[in-house]
């Protein structure tokens, strides 16, 4: 069978199969969420779908749904559903289940199961306002107890993760503040807008101010007087975020700060050091994207055009060199391909802030998106993992500033993607997370299904320039891709959220190098 | 001269959609809404319950909806974020086991025809991640940079997911056919 076997298989079943028609409770309860909270809670208070979801009487609930559906497939009718299926045959149950479980033994069914049971456990999630099981969101919400349990502080034994608590939402961004408080912006749910700062003295992550817009999937950077870009991301309307905003730490509130051209998609920022910000992203137009980049300017609030990329680059990462200039590496292409693997780049380039342009360097001996890139303490920087447009690598590579080339750093201790890479206080360099991707796999029969997909990691390690090797070292509890991570002042560093296959996580981890 | 935020208040003020249009717009939407919730939870009471919790976060934020016309966009990404929130929560709630009397009408019988269908059994074994791409390009016929828009991941991410959901795919539908013959 052939993958257009698979699209055709699945285009036909969609195209004959229905879904469910809206209840009139549903529309009722639509309706309701649309009026003041006082006519809503009126309205609740008397509606059998919320009144009974509480008491716990869903079989009612289910019972009236399931006589109101009008389903229009493949020529059967409400009345032809014959006897009742048994829930574990639906695929209700294996969704409750987790689809990784069903595959047996698998790595991806071990992984899978671990990260709900440990944010299960965790007080703080259940205590989270955003994970409230009020069907119909309503302002109480927002007025739950401002402040998240945090943990007792305490130091771990050396080279472990303890927990840290919930952040009380999916938080996309972390920025250390001058103070050494982490500020976390760029929710993916509940207030899209909230923002927490993180102490690490208590362990609490407590409100602060709100972002004028959402910021999922933003970047931030720390500004020269102290205060936080906070920029881009892509906005519950589907679109990219332009605005920009700035976070005073003494006022604890967001400000407008300038606007990039509408359509602008930011991939990272980099603070020079003349104060302003290089940001660099993509745009869509049609089916062809181009990259992009501009100097943001915090004195003025504005942003303007500088260099061209000579590339096309989707997610790159820059890092800012120690003679001020950036180094540009990797991304997607940005290429368009209905099937098969995005290719990733293995050149680079430099943004000189003097001259205002990109000059080619490198290039890479591997391919890299989804990779991360760490400044060394000599100046060097570490890039690590990442997808080659395939499969994951786990190899790494040493970028030298004085020569403008790459040479092979050794290899991870697993293929990592869209994981965290932190300098420690001492030089080494903590990897946590990220994702394990196999590739396309040439398999059949059962195994095939435990050996395909992407698999994301709890484990850690450790790139000790000293020696130029990677070891391994504790593993978090919770596998996360794409987690936020910060070497806080106390030498400890704080990995928090990121996402597994069930979905984002709220929670945090300290290690303890 | 107005400052930053002032401008941004006039603006919202300016060129956001009127209640009323987002409303209707919205009602129009729920059908799908409804579907999109129930490919991704499996359920159809959880896909409900999904969809009120989601129109009423993009109620709520309706003011951040500049343009109407991206109303489809916006509010499937409200959607998916929201049915993702659900399942976590799901994991974290002990299921009370319901009375026997209520047991033949606490069957979802939409999701047993769709379980009677190789097709949808196929799907059901998808990860969470795969089976929302898939549902997204394949029921929505969406492109991968829309369905990139509303999930939040980079195209790469995409293509991965849906590469893998393929070949779980072909490999259960390809079981199901030999079993057929035997």
């Amino acid at each position: 069978m052939s993958d257009r076997d698979v699209e055709r298989e699945l285009t036909e079943f969609f195209r004959q199969t229905g879904t469910p028609g809206p209840s009139p409770q549903l529309r009722d309860a639509v309706v309701a969420a649309r009026l003041g909270p006082s006519r809503r809670r009126a309205l609740a208070s008397g509606a059998p779908r919320v009144a009974l979801s509480l008491l716990g009487l869903a079989a009612s609930i289910v019972l009236a749904v399931g006589l109101l559906f009008v389903v229009s497939n493949r020529g059967h009718g409400p009345g032809d559903f014959g006897g009742a299926a048994s829930a574990s045959d639906s695929p209700a149950a294996s969704v409750g289940d987790s689809p990784a479980a069903s595959v047996g033994d698998s790595p991806a069914a071990s992984v899978s199961e671990s990260p709900a049971a440990s944010v299960g456990e965790s007080p703080a999630a259940n205590a989270s306002p955003s994970e409230g099981t009020s069907a119909i969101p309503s302002e109480s919400l927002k007025t739950q107890p401002s402040t998240t349990p945090g943990p007792t502080i305490s130091f771990g034994p050396s080279g472990t993760f303890s927990p840290a608590g919930s952040m009380g939402a999916d938080y996309t961004i972390a920025t250390l503040l001058r103070d050494g408080h982490v500020l976390f912006t760029g929710a993916q749910g509940g207030d899209l807008t909230s923002a927490k700062l993180y102490d690490p003295a208590t362990g609490h992550f407590s409100p602060t101010g709100s972002t004028f817009g959402p910021h999922d999937q933003g970047v931030a950077t720390l500004l020269a007087e102290g205060r936080v870009l906070v920029l881009g991301g892509v906005d519950i309307r589907g679109g990219a975020l332009a605005t920009a905003e700035l976070y005073d730490p003494g006022t604890g509130k967001f400000s407008l700060s300038g606007s990039l051209p509408a359509g602008l998609g930011v991939s990272a920022v980099a603070l020079l050091m003349t104060g302003q910000v290089l940001v660099v992203g993509t745009t869509m137009t049609g089916q062809t994207m181009t990259s992009w980049a501009e100097l943001y300017d915090p004195g003025s609030g504005t942003f303007k055009p500088t260099g061209a990329l000579s590339a096309v680059r989707m997610s790159p990462t820059l890092t800012l060199l120690p003679d001020g200039r950036v180094l540009v590496v990797g991304g997607y292409d940005g290429s368009y391909m209905a099937e098969g693997p995005a290719p990733a780049l293995a050149s680079a380039e430099t943004y000189d802030p003097t001259t205002g342009r990109f000059s080619p360097t490198g290039p890479m001996k591997s391919g890299r998106a989804g990779h991360a890139a760490t400044r060394l303490s000599d100046g060097r920087v570490l890039i690590t993992g990442g997808s080659n447009g395939s499969v994951g690598v786990a190899s790494a590579e040493l970028y030298d500033p004085t020569t403008g080339r790459f040479s092979t750093a050794g290899s991870m201790t697993a293929d990592r993607e869209s994981h965290s890479s932190t300098l420690l206080a001492d030089g080494r360099v903590l990897i946590a997370g990220g994702m394990h991707d196999p590739g396309p796999v040439a398999c059949a029969g059962a195994a095939c299904i435990a050996m395909v997909g992407t698999t994301d990691l709890t484990s850690a390690e450790i790139y000790d320039p000293a020696t130029g090797k990677f070891s391994r070292t504790g593993s978090m509890a919770t596998p996360r891709s794409i987690p936020a991570a910060i070497l806080l002042r106390d030498g400890r560093v704080l990995v928090a959220g990121g996402f597994t296959n069930q979905g984002p996580w709220t929670d945090a981890e300290l290690y303890q190098p | 001269m107005a400052t930053a935020e002032e401008a941004f208040v006039a603006n919202a003020r300016t060129v956001a959609p009127e209640d009323d249009a987002f409303a209707l717009r919205s009602d129009a939407y729920l059908d799908r809404a409804l579907g999109l919730a129930w490919y991704i939870l499996g359920d159809t009471h959880e896909a409900e319950d999904a969809t009120q919790e989601a129109m009423a976060r993009a109620w709520k934020a309706r003011r951040s909806l500049r343009q109407l016309e991206a109303f489809d966009a916006w509010i499937d990404r409200i959607l998916v974020n929201t049915c993702r929130e659900r399942l976590r929560r799901k994991r974290l709630v002990r299921e009370v086991a319901l009375p026997p009397d209520a047991e033949p009408e606490a069957v979802d019988r939409f999701g047993a025809l769709f379980a009677r269908d190789s097709v949808g059994r196929a799907l059901g074994s998808l990860s969470l991640d795969q089976r929302t791409v898939v549902v997204l390009r394949y029921w929505r016929d969406l492109s991968l940079e829309q369905i990139e828009e509303r999930l939040g991941w980079p195209l790469g991410t995409v293509k991965s997911r849906l590469h893998y959901a393929h070949a779980v795919l072909r490999e259960r539908l390809e079981r199901d056919e030999r079993e057929v013959q035997r």
